[in-house]
């Protein structure tokens, strides 16, 4: 069983090799931005058209849904245009995305309908495709010769056309569907000659996989020499690829050799080297693949507490990757070494953890695998009726096993038959023709050749004779067996339905699970909405740099990454801003980060500190006492990155301080960076380092200022799936500052798009620029109109009158005037509704205040509110900053048909109207009092420009 | 039924609604100190109307509000939505919304409520308020 465990296991890794050459061969084209959803609603007839396949493709690999929806309207909108291209198109990604979705019925309807499409678009090339893709769904599902004869129609097309690089792919397939025919001599000759396309296309990442691919032939043929020598070719070409990936499933496929040759040794070896490259590169399935062979090969050498650690490794990994099958199959493994190492319940343990996991995955290999142990075990620990259990079920799945099994080798014996056949043909019609001639020489040989055969014929009668009866008297002793059997079937068909009976608890428990993870996913989305509240608008930021960009993306839904923006004290030429990276990403990293932007709130708002290097220290200290660092059993894990600015506008100054992550100024087409302390926020103080340090540059107009995180240079991708780095980051700044902060917004996040192709986004991202602009001719402030004193109703009335007569002096637009006057009404009221009003004491009277710069006035109100009305303010004003303009239109639509406002109004409306009529954020600030109240002080801005 | 004259003040619309020429003015500013008292009347007035309307002639709104606060908003939609129900029903309303000239956040506000009343407005811009 040992033995034969392995060698299942060397097939399915075997598989994965042909499986990551099929998904190379299919098509997958680069995926385009999300900014194409954006302007979808601008385009029109075919250029639509066009956006919506880019949609659909882009939608392709990572939602069904999506992407069905934009190919289904892209072909609608075709048909109604009479555009046979889209028409093809949008039939071809229906067709992909059902194949990725295992629907092949469906697949090959889709694109049997594109094949159509693109002859009658005279499209000859993409109808070749087509067929060849058709070729991939007969191959999978097992109908050999209809798949060859789609490949060989999509080849010869190719031919006709002379298109080299169109005949590579089916080709290649050829060789794959005759290695899955078992017809391996076929499989190496067009191996071959896709390799020797591949050599004239000079396309070397080819060269080297269709030499893989012959080698892998060999390998199954037991001519391990050969296989040796192509898997030795192809990896010495992927090294001067410098292709970490594919480097290591090479040397993998060279372990397995060594495996097989019972080199264990050196199997060791290219393993270990394997791993090293699997390492280097991203693909983490590999290292999980590596690991679990090491495994493997230990377990045979019955060195189990080794093996043990490789699939330790190996299991966590799978669970990083989220391989359910890669899970499983650890924990059959350490079921199996348990089982071994006679620590049966251990065992038990985890081969029930594994059959549960197959089972979900309708595994039956795996499945079949752990009830086999299962039964071993209980028979060990002497449970004999829980064994037998084990034994019957296991029994029961081994039929369907066997037949596929069966299928898989009835085809292969055919096929060789077939070649034997064919090759006999070939001597038998030399031999007829030497016969001929003996024939017509020799007659009489001729009559006694006849009575020869009439003897074979009749010694063939006698025997088929005996057999008949041999097969009879067989038939009769098997009717005694199968009354025999079909009492025990009985018995076991009444294990069955307890057998059933737990899969319908197995099938609750898994609907448990989906609610589950239902109800996760409901509060991770919550968390997010928590998440965008403590963000500052990207309007905040506007109002003290005009041109600015903000580029927020998370990995997952909420982040580990976050920014801070605020003024010092009320003075608009002086504010903090800071781009802070968390350990770690999705919840953990949002946890940290909440805990992150708390000590920074800390740090600025409360002790007011102002230079960086202070905030960046008072954080260490605040966080380690938060997170209790001081405790030596807490392990520093979670720190965080930090690059913090502190910019003075008018004075044209700018301090930083940063722990890891820099800030890059660009300053006439050059860059310079203000490199961090290589120290982490939750980092303890050491000797060597006792704080951070505080940096101060001069700023000049028309500098551009950048804040990150890490994410975006470490992003993997490219042609050898490298990481971004910071040096074609820095290229890329420099390369870009002819555009302004918006468009440079477009164009970094369309490299990124483009540079991570179609692997995964690898961490939360994050980017800020900012452009310090020539400052206007400066006005100073002029208070308009200040009240501080009684308040009543008819206090509104005498002060709207007020302010409506001296802006009515001013020359700015009627628009703005009306604007101020909207937005002061607003103020007032709510002074009026909800302010705590005591006409008597003089010191808590309500304040407004009127004022007007060069370019914007500010409404100012200061009034006393009880101190429990302070966290629904703050939560709603929160809210309301972080809407743009729809989102407050519809909150604002929301609260008037359906709020429930009371006769006062309220419900927040006003806060509502102040901020889509001023179009600015709200700026609030609560100031103390006593225990009981607070000063809540609200600002709203109205800017004295019209777009 | 009599005719409805509110008179206008600093703070609240003028209300003309004259039944002999089948038309209804709403003009002025809206912030009255309690909104509800203002503008219930207005709302009976209206259901009363509408309920014991005979002829089919065209029923003319016509609202010139220079400013409304957001507590008149919400009575000023509910009575808005309540013409869009008699529009439903079949009878002939015509609502024009008046704006100043370049005043978008009063067109933009009556756009709302047209479609949030499901009455369709014309909207006509003033040069004088």
């Amino acid at each position: 069983m040992i033995r034969a465990k392995s060698f299942v296991f060397k097939i399915l890794i075997f598989n994965m090799i042909i499986i990551s050459m099929i998904s190379c061969i299919f098509a997958i084209e680069v995926q385009k931005s999300d900014s194409l959803e954006r302007i979808l609603p601008f385009k029109k007839g075919i250029e639509k058209a066009d956006l919506l396949f880019s949609l659909a493709e882009e939608y392709k690999s990572r939602s069904f849904n999506d992407s069905y929806s934009y190919a289904n309207q892209c072909y609608i909108l075709s048909s109604s245009l009479n555009y046979v291209k889209g028409q093809a198109n949008s039939m071809y990604l229906l067709g992909v995305i059902h194949y990725l979705n295992n629907d092949y019925n469906k697949a090959l309807y889709y694109w049997e309908k594109t094949v159509k499409y693109r002859n009658a678009d005279m499209d000859q090339i993409g109808a070749a495709n087509s067929l060849s893709n058709i070729g991939l769904i007969y191959m999978n599902t097992g109908e050999y010769d209809k798949s060859i004869d789609y490949f060989t129609k999509s080849l010869q097309i190719h031919t006709r056309l002379k298109n080299k690089r169109g005949m590579a792919k089916p080709i290649e397939n050829l060789g794959v569907v005759n290695f899955k025919k078992g017809d391996y001599e076929k499989a190496i000759e067009f191996y071959q000659k896709s390799l020797k396309i591949e050599e004239e296309l000079n396309n070397k990442l080819g060269v080297s996989q269709s030499l893989s691919s012959i080698a892998g032939v060999f390998l199954k043929m037991n001519n391990y020499n050969k296989a040796l020598d192509y898997y030795n070719q192809s990896l010495k070409m992927k090294l001067e690829l410098k292709d970490e990936n594919e480097i290591s499933i090479t040397l993998n496929s060279i372990g397995v050799v060594y495996e097989n040759t019972n080199n264990i040794s050196k199997a060791i070896e290219y393993y270990h080297k394997a791993l090293n490259y699997a390492f280097q590169s991203i693909n983490k399935q590999n290292i999980a693949n590596t690991l679990n062979n090491l495994g493997n090969i230990h377990i045979s050498e019955k060195k189990y507490d080794e093996a043990l650690n490789y699939f330790k490794k190996a299991l966590k990994i799978n669970q990083e990757i989220g391989s359910k099958e890669g899970i499983a199959s650890c924990n059959f493994h350490f079921a199996d070494i348990y089982n071994r190492k006679k620590e049966f319940q251990t065992s038990l343990n985890y081969s029930k953890v594994s059959l549960l996991i197959a089972k979900q995955m309708g595994n039956r290999d795996l499945i079949f695998k752990n009830l086999m142990i299962q039964a071993d075990i209980y028979s060990n620990l002497k449970d004999f009726e829980k064994a037998y259990e084990a034994i019957s079920e296991a029994n029961f799945l081994k039929d369907s096993l066997m037949n596929e099994t069966n299928h898989k080798q009835i085809t292969e014996i055919e096929t060789k038959y077939q070649t034997e056949k064919k090759k006999k043909e070939i001597t038998f019609l030399n031999q007829q023709s030497e016969f001929n001639e003996l024939k017509l020489k020799k007659n009489e040989k001729d009559i006694q050749f006849q009575r020869v055969i009439l003897y074979i014929i009749f010694v063939g009668f006698i025997l088929i004779l005996f057999i008949a009866l041999l097969i009879y008297k067989q038939f009769v002793e098997k009717k005694a067996v199968n009354l025999k059997l079909e009492f025990q079937n009985k018995e076991i068909s009444n294990k069955k339905e307890e057998l059933e009976n737990q899969k319908n608890i197995a099938i609750q428990q898994r609907d448990q699970i989906i609610e589950q993870k239902k109800h996760i996913t409901d509060s991770i989305l919550y968390a997010q909405k928590i998440q965008n509240a403590i963000l500052p608008n990207s309007k905040c930021i506007t109002n003290y740099f005009f041109n600015n960009f903000v580029i927020f993306k998370p990995k997952d839904i909420v982040s580990g990454d976050f920014y801070w923006f605020s003024n010092v004290a009320n003075d608009e030429n002086k504010v903090i801003i800071a781009a802070i990276d968390c350990t770690g990403h999705g919840v953990p990293g949002a946890f940290m980060s909440i805990v992150a932007y708390n000590l920074l709130k800390q740090a600025i708002n409360e002790q007011k500190l102002t230079k960086p290097s202070e905030i960046l220290n008072s954080l260490t200290l605040n966080l380690n006492s938060t997170l209790q660092l001081s405790d030596n059993n807490y392990v520093v894990m979670d720190s965080m990155d930090i690059s913090l600015c502190f910019i003075d506008k008018l004075n044209l100054n700018l301090q930083y301080a940063g722990a890891h992550n820099p800030v890059y100024i660009i300053r006439k087409g050059e860059l310079i960076e203000l490199k961090a302390d290589a120290h982490s926020i939750g980092e303890i103080f050491t000797s060597d380092f006792t704080g951070f340090v505080n940096k101060e540059i001069e700023l000049e107009i028309n500098d551009s200022i950048y804040l990150f995180s890490d994410g975006y240079v470490d992003q993997f991708g490219g042609p050898n799936r490298k990481k971004f780095l910071s040096r074609q980051f820095k290229k890329m700044l420099i390369d870009i500052q002819n555009h302004p902060m918006p468009k440079q917004k477009e164009i970094i996040e369309s490299r990124f798009y483009k540079w991570k192709g179609s692997i995964d986004q690898y961490d939360d991202i994050m980017i800020i620029g900012l452009e310090i602009l020539q400052k206007k001719e400066h006005m100073p402030e002029k208070t308009l109109l200040r009240y501080k004193g009684k308040y009543h109703f008819e206090t509104i009335e005498k002060l709207i009158n007020q302010a409506k007569d001296i802006i009515n002096e001013i020359d700015i637009k009627n628009v703005i005037k009306k604007k101020i006057i909207n937005v002061l009404i607003e103020c007032l009221e709510n002074i009026h509704k909800y302010a705590i009003i005591d006409n008597e004491n003089a010191d808590i009277l309500p304040q407004i205040f009127l004022i007007q710069s060069d370019e914007r006035f500010y409404i100012k109100t200061k009034n006393l509110i009880a101190i429990e009305q302070t966290d629904i303010l703050s939560n709603h004003i929160n809210i309301v900053n972080s809407l743009d303009k729809d989102g407050l239109k519809k909150m604002y639509e929301e609260i008037i048909d359906n709020g429930n406002i009371s006769e006062k109004g309220g419900a927040g409306l006003g806060f509502i109207d102040m901020a889509i009529k001023s179009g600015n954020q709200l700026f609030y600030n609560f100031a103390d009092h006593n225990n009981k109240t607070v000063f809540f002080e609200l600002t709203v801005v109205v800017n004295n420009i019209t777009i | 039924m009599e005719n409805l004259i509110i008179k206008a003040t600093d703070i609240t619309p003028e209300i003309y609604f004259n039944i002999a020429d089948r038309t209804f003015n709403i003009s002025g500013e809206s912030r009255p100190e309690n909104v509800k008292d203002f503008f219930e009347p207005i709302h009976i007035w209206i259901d009363n109307y509408f309920n014991n309307l005979e002829g089919k002639e065209n029923q003319i709104f016509t609202i010139k509000l220079a400013y409304f606060n957001s507590s008149s908003a919400k009575f000023l939609l509910s009575l808005l939505k309540n013409l869009g129900k008699f529009y439903q029903s079949g009878i002939k309303i015509e609502v024009n919304w008046c704006y100043e000239k370049d005043d978008d956040d009063m067109k933009e506000a009556g756009e709302q409520m047209s479609e949030m009343a499901k009455l369709p407005f014309k909207f006509i811009e003033k040069d004088e308020f």
